[in-house]
């Protein structure tokens, strides 16, 4: 039997609360969201306006990183907007800093994942549209061969960079990581499963550190997406488990999180948030955007990961949810924790994030489940923001105050798009 | 499709609605609304979905979803898939 442990012992975040765990926790225990109208102009014509959680001022020279790298990634880039591979640089820095680990870039087998679920793509449209546009203005005659010519001549480059390995590339090559490494997309899911591969690879002995990270910066054509299936909060309220949910907001952010071999941290001496316990993961394979009403395959995710942990479901004190703020999803989600925990459950007390940070795609998950951790470190439970009223169909009941309560058991959950359903324990170390 | 098989299609898909929604066969009417007439939870009305193309084996497109509100879309719906 595999008697290796797995903790947590680097968490680097960045959203609209903060840049860094300190300025971050102290950001979300003031409530800070970041929450703003986000206006997009295309050729100097207002297209839209739309509720962000905006991660405001970031640079990424104020990290630490060596000059170097970046510049040889903005060799490659030829000078395209590359924020969506920043926020990871930066987050997995922060999250190296924290854990007090450094990599040696010349001898080291560290692994990383990274996690986003389309790195560049908006930026692409950005340039597709112009080249598209300033194409077509300049030549009215152009043949259709002509403008596909032209067209992929001027986007190959940004083309070719859409692939995924490629933001894996430059990551690992920001900071010499040179181990067995992957790109995981789960939609919003990915950052459970990231964890769990992760976990995976400490436990077979391939490695004592995996290095995880997380982000998303959507602006226009994810929030239209969301907008067009009816999803969007109009007002900008996020509102999980509500009677009059009314959708979700983007949010800006990244996150990096260091698992690590237990006897590798102990003896460093590194500061261990909690053990990872086990998680559950159950593919739905129905829809992509609509969750399967009757479909029990979301509670079977939750009570596989509380059977991977080897625990029982009452030893759960807080259970972080996906709260997507969508009526019909908010019903799915808290139908499945019924399922497992009872209608009305006393325990485990249930919150979410997504009110301070907003929805960040594929970093969610991770970004969240670093909130979790830093309430479960700080014996604090983060109340799910501007819900006054829990739908009464929900059959669950959510914290709306800040408790200060010691925690040792928590759950993270997650049910994405096109059925990825996910959750993960963490346990607080017995000194 | 012969019309007294679809008829019998139409008794069990009311049959079917009724267990899920938890509304009795008298007070299901084709033109009731579920959400909008008989306050039922939109989740619910999905799981109709959900079941109308396990039984029948069709497909409803997920932009289509949201249109089936009542039983009369139900049957509108299979009679053009099972054609």
């Amino acid at each position: 039997m595999n008697k290796k442990r797995v903790v947590i012992t680097g968490i680097g975040p960045l959203a609209s609360p903060g840049i860094g765990k300190d300025k971050f926790w102290q950001g979300l225990l003031q409530g800070k969201t970041g929450l703003k109208l986000e206006e997009c102009f295309i050729g100097g014509e207002l297209w839209e306006k739309f509720y962000l959680h905006k991660l405001e001022n970031f640079d990424i020279n104020k990290f630490g990183l060596d000059e170097n790298s970046l510049d040889q990634m903005k060799v490659w880039k030829e000078g395209e907007e590359v924020t969506d591979l920043y926020f990871l640089i930066a987050a997995l820095k922060l999250a190296l800093d924290d854990s007090g680990l450094t990599v040696d870039p010349d001898d080291n087998t560290m692994s990383c994942i990274v996690t986003h679920e389309n790195p560049g793509l908006e930026q692409y449209f950005n340039k597709i549209i112009d080249i598209a546009y300033d194409v077509l203005k300049n030549n009215k005659d152009i043949s259709k061969k002509g403008f596909a010519e032209e067209l992929h001549r001027r986007s190959i480059k940004s083309s070719f960079d859409l692939q995924t390995f490629m933001a894996l590339f430059h990551v690992m090559k920001a900071f010499g990581i040179h181990g067995y490494s992957l790109y995981t997309n789960n939609a919003c899911a990915s950052g459970i499963y990231s964890i769990e591969t992760a976990s995976q690879i400490i436990k077979c002995g391939r490695n004592d550190v995996v290095v995880l990270v997380a982000a998303d910066c959507p602006r226009i054509y994810k929030y239209l997406w969301f907008r067009d299936l009816n999803m969007y909060a109009k007002d900008g309220k996020m509102k999980p488990f509500a009677k009059d949910a009314n959708g979700f907001v983007l949010g800006d952010g990244a996150v990096g999180i260091v698992l690590e071999d237990f006897e590798h941290a102990r003896k460093r001496n590194a500061k261990i948030y909690a053990e990872y316990l086990g998680g559950g993961f159950s593919q739905e394979g129905w829809k992509v955007t609509v969750p399967m009403a009757g479909s029990d395959s979301y509670p079977k995710a939750i009570k596989e990961a509380l059977q991977f942990s080897g625990i029982e479901k009452d030893e759960i004190d807080l259970a972080c949810l996906h709260g997507a703020s969508n009526l019909g999803i908010d019903r799915y989600e808290a139908k499945a924790l019924t399922d497992v925990f009872g209608e009305n459950p006393q325990k485990p007390l249930i919150t979410t994030f997504k009110p301070y940070i907003g929805h960040n795609l594929g970093g969610s998950a991770l970004l969240e489940t670093a909130i979790l951790l830093l309430c479960l470190d700080n014996n604090v439970i983060l109340p799910v923001l501007n819900t006054k009223e829990v739908a009464p169909k929900t059959k669950i009941d959510i914290v709306k105050e800040k408790v200060n309560k010691k925690l040792r058991t928590v759950l993270k959950t997650c049910c994405a798009f096109a059925g990825f359903n996910a959750a993960a324990v963490f346990r607080k170390i017995d000194s | 499709m012969d019309k007294v098989k679809f008829d019998e299609i139409k008794k069990e898909v009311k049959k079917k609605v009724s267990e899920i929604i938890e509304i009795s066969e008298d007070k299901l009417t084709e033109e009731v609304k579920f959400v909008e007439d008989l306050g039922v939870d939109s989740m619910m009305a999905i799981e109709i979905v959900a079941s109308i193309e396990k039984k029948y084996k069709v497909i409803v497109p997920e932009g289509d979803i949201p249109k089936i509100q009542s039983l009369k879309d139900v049957y509108a719906l299979l009679e053009k898939k099972l054609k």
